[in-house]
């Protein structure tokens, strides 16, 4: 999704997260690890859809991804 | 957002000691999150400044705890790459600065809908949101500064518009 919605940016794990960076914004809380494995895959989508809103992709990502509907 | 979920503004204040490579800061940020309850069992909290956290669950508890540690999961990664204090803080500050504008315009739109329809808020304790701006404070402890009054509460509270 990230490919198609935010040609250019960038993605660097840390210890807790995720950090994507595009064009001036930085999202640094995408969880992974024991924080992105919950079992109610609901809970996980806030996550995705908070960042393409946060990163100005959300028109995009709702065409890429079922759950952002 | 969903035209259906049920959507209010939110205030907190979160007080953090953070340890880092040589140093312990204290970080007091309050900001603004918009409280979404988008299902039966689906509750989510969605920062507006800082605009880059968010935290879900079956609940008000659930997700407002999830919100807090998807908030410190960030402040302990920046802490393991931040090579000194002023590092730490600068990349914290950053962190801070940035609004996520879709759901600043949401919490907006949710404040004045209360201002509009203050009984929905009946039986909540609200707080004015206008007392209540986003601000942050970054600060090194040392032993000087290392005292009980530091220790401080979480709080998340309901925001309501001046005129409500």
């Amino acid at each position: 999704m990230l490919d198609a919605c935010a040609p250019g940016h960038t993605r660097k794990e840390r210890d807790h997260n995720w950090c994507i960076r595009f064009g001036t914004k930085s999202y640094p809380s995408l969880p992974k690890g024991p924080h992105g494995r919950r079992e109610n895959p609901a809970i996980q989508v806030g996550h995705v859809k908070n960042m393409a809103r946060h990163l100005g992709i959300l028109d995009c990502a709702k065409q890429r991804l079922e759950g952002l509907q | 957002m969903d035209s259906t979920a049920k959507t209010y503004s939110l205030v907190f204040s979160f007080p953090d000691v953070i340890v880092g490579n040589g140093f312990t800061a204290r970080v007091e940020l309050k900001g603004h999150a918009l409280f979404v309850q988008e299902g039966e069992e689906s509750t989510w909290l969605y920062g507006v400044q800082p605009g880059a956290v968010a935290g879900g669950g079956k609940d008000w508890a659930e997700a407002t705890r999830a919100f807090k540690e998807n908030y410190l999961s960030v402040l302990f990664d920046i802490a393991i790459e931040a090579v000194d204090y002023e590092g730490f803080k600068s990349a914290v500050e950053a962190f801070f600065s940035e609004v996520n504008e879709p759901n600043q315009e949401e919490w907006a739109r949710a404040l004045d809908n209360v201002r509009r329809n203050p009984d929905q808020l009946a039986g909540h304790t609200t707080v004015k949101a206008e007392d209540h701006p986003p601000c942050l404070r970054v600060s090194m402890l040392d032993q000087r500064s290392m005292n009980p009054r530091v220790n401080q509460f979480d709080a998340v509270e309901v925001a309501r518009a001046a005129a409500a």
